[in-house]
């Protein structure tokens, strides 16, 4: 041979050895899907992801009202609109970054277990940043303990760094190096795709950004400044 | 009376927060099945392919010589017009393309080769056949055929069935995956990935 394949040779992921399992379970997911058509009827596998998809674009838009608000808190005029706004979720910040959590980890728990996408590594990987927050955000939530967002955060910002570089692997796959897809759970491959640009790891980096928000928003209203603020507040009513 | 006005907040942020996502749910439900292209069965994308023969898994590299010198199978299908395509031993060296429509690196290789082939009209003496493979409808660039149409691809066409056997029968490689087989209908060489096109040429130049 002229060409050189050695050069063209890449160590296969341990994944692609267990394609056969994989393409198994595929066709387990096809016969699931066929035996429920009916009852699943409202509630197609379409209807399922583009609710995900809604959900992911709602984080974004309370993710930017967070940011937005608190940069406008940063003038004077905003200050007073920031304090009222950011006042009124005080006490639920814990809570709802559980909420936010909880719901990521049962998408990804219907998209492995009930529709049997198999989860590539990468997923695994924000797996594991994104399932401890849900139980242990809802521990702190309960107890109110506020220590718990240097935890959170550190996992948070784990997964969305993960996320960003999964996503940018499926819009750019020469990014990963070794030019193929892997049979069973390829990385740079999108198992869902909406609105042209949401797709699953956009879907975690979604609800990874809202949670480090709401902790965001947890540490600013337990701030020293804002507790001085609501306590004035008290007094003048 | 503060704690009565907190938990009367509390109810009024839940029931606007849940009030929202019921919002999405209804949108979704309205929406999930309109906003994507019009779903073809998956009985009009995969065929029912013969196969004879078969070749030993792919080994640990992407490249792979395990089944050099072993008789490729012979495989007859169909296109997505339904015209029977074979591929046997007919005394001339072959390239075998599998490619997944939901791969990236198969919706990077196909309009590359396509253009080689207009370009120069391949390499003489060689015939080139792809295989479209692990067909799944719930993932993206569905269906095939709508996406080798767009890029105009001008090799032949086999239907994989469901269960992607004739895939299996060559070794199952990453995505696209190539078969080599020189003129005797033995396996010359097998590659999982994209190759760069002056690679694959020299590949082709190569089978005896």
């Amino acid at each position: 041979m002229v060409v050189d394949i050695g050069r063209l040779a890449v160590r296969r992921t341990e994944q692609e050895e267990k394609v056969i399992g994989g393409r198994n379970r595929t066709r387990r997911g096809n016969a699931y899907w066929a035996a429920h058509s009916t009852l699943a009827a409202w509630m197609t596998f379409e209807t399922v992801s583009l609710f995900f998809a809604l959900l992911a674009i709602a984080a974004n838009a309370v993710t930017v009202g967070i940011v937005a608000i608190a940069l406008v808190g940063k003038t004077s005029a905003g200050a007073g609109v920031r304090d009222q706004v950011f006042g009124a979720f005080e006490g639920l910040e814990l809570w709802m970054a559980f909420v936010v959590a909880a719901t990521a980890t049962v998408g990804s728990l219907y998209l492995s277990e009930v529709v049997h996408f198999i989860p590539c590594t990468l997923c695994w990987y924000q797996r594991i940043a994104m399932y401890p927050l849900a139980i242990i955000l809802l521990i702190a939530a309960v107890r109110r303990d506020h220590g718990v967002r240097i935890y959170a955060a550190t996992l948070a910002s784990i997964g969305a760094v993960i996320s960003v570089y999964h996503r940018l692997i499926q819009q750019y796959p020469e990014l990963e190096g070794g030019g193929s897809c892997d049979p069973a759970a390829p990385c740079t491959a999108a198992y869902i795709e909406q609105f042209d640009f949401i797709t699953i790891p956009y879907m975690a980096l979604s609800a990874f950004l809202l949670i480090l928000a709401l902790l965001w928003l947890d540490r600013f209203n337990k701030s020293p400044d804002r507790a001085s603020l609501a306590a004035t507040e008290a007094e003048s009513s | 009376m503060t704690k009565e006005r907190g938990a009367s907040k509390n109810t009024i942020i839940a029931g606007v927060a849940g009030a929202g996502v019921v919002a999405l749910l209804i949108a979704a439900v309205l929406f999930g099945g309109s906003l994507g292209e019009t779903a073809v069965p998956i009985e009009e994308v995969v065929g029912s392919p013969q196969i004879d023969g078969s070749l030993p898994p792919m080994g640990g590299s992407n490249v792979d010589q395990t089944a050099t010198g072993q008789e490729a199978p012979t495989v007859t299908g169909t296109d997505f017009d339904g015209e029977e395509v074979t591929i046997t031993n007919d005394g001339r060296p072959k390239a075998i393309v599998f490619l997944a429509h939901w791969c990236p690196h198969c919706q990077a290789e196909v309009p590359s080769v396509q253009r080689w082939l207009n370009d120069t009209g391949g390499v003489d003496g060689v015939d080139m056949y792809s295989v479209t493979t692990a067909v799944d409808p719930r993932r993206v660039n569905y269906p095939p055929q709508r996406w080798l149409e767009d890029e105009g691809w001008t090799v032949p066409i086999i239907r994989d069935n469901a269960a992607s056997s004739v895939l299996t029968a060559h070794g199952n490689g990453g995505f696209p995956f190539w078969v080599f087989t020189n003129s005797d209908g033995t396996v010359a060489l097998r590659v999982a990935g994209e190759i760069p096109i002056n690679d694959l040429e020299a590949i082709l130049q190569n089978l005896s």
